[in-house]
């Protein structure tokens, strides 16, 4: 979940292991962009719970050149058991990475930390896929 | 006011692997439709190529 920088995160979210920390990883697949593209990354997307429109309030506010997908109804985090954690009610998506391939998951980073190495790690990984 | 960029890493616990996420790798993607910031839906069952999520 990116935070919004006018509303405080939920009481305790720091200290959920692997709960702080969509923008900055956000920002770093912003910032390596054009290396995943360069990488033969056709597609690039960022997922949560968030609704929509908190989703399309963060992608302008930072910028992000790449769409994020809302799986509000946790659809797909059903069909795929995809880990979950709840706070205040709420069902969130703990922090991982997918690549996927022709409708397969090919390969899955996770737990990813720090939020902010995430792009970083993908790329180290499909350069060694290519190599 | 939460500054949501500048984090100290290394006060925030890191989480650890639980095993939740071990079944992914050579899943098949479910087809759903998700709502994009875009304004299209996208349903990652039927995306070509390498795609990062």
């Amino acid at each position: 979940m990116t935070g919004k920088p006018n509303v405080p995160l939920p009481e305790g979210w720091d200290m959920l292991p692997g709960a702080r920390g969509c923008t900055p990883q956000s920002c770093a697949f912003r910032d390596h962009f054009a290396e995943l593209k360069e990488l033969g990354v056709s597609h690039l997307f960022g997922l949560s719970t968030q609704s929509i429109e908190d989703q399309k309030e963060a992608a302008q506010r930072l910028h992000l050149p790449f769409s994020l997908l809302s799986d509000s109804a946790c659809n797909l985090a059903t069909a795929l058991r995809l880990p979950t954690f709840e706070v205040e009610g709420r069902v969130f998506l703990k922090r991982l990475t997918m690549v996927l391939v022709g409708g397969h998951i090919e390969h899955v980073f996770y737990p990813v930390f720090p939020p902010d190495r995430s792009a970083g790690d993908v790329l180290t990984w499909l350069k060694s896929r290519c190599a | 006011m939460t500054n949501l960029l500048s984090v100290d890493w290394s006060k925030i616990p890191a989480p650890i692997d639980d095993r939740s996420a071990s079944h992914l790798p050579g899943a098949t993607v479910p087809s759903i439709s998700l709502a994009s910031t875009d304004g299209q839906s996208f349903n990652l069952a039927e995306l070509d190529g390498t795609t990062i999520v």
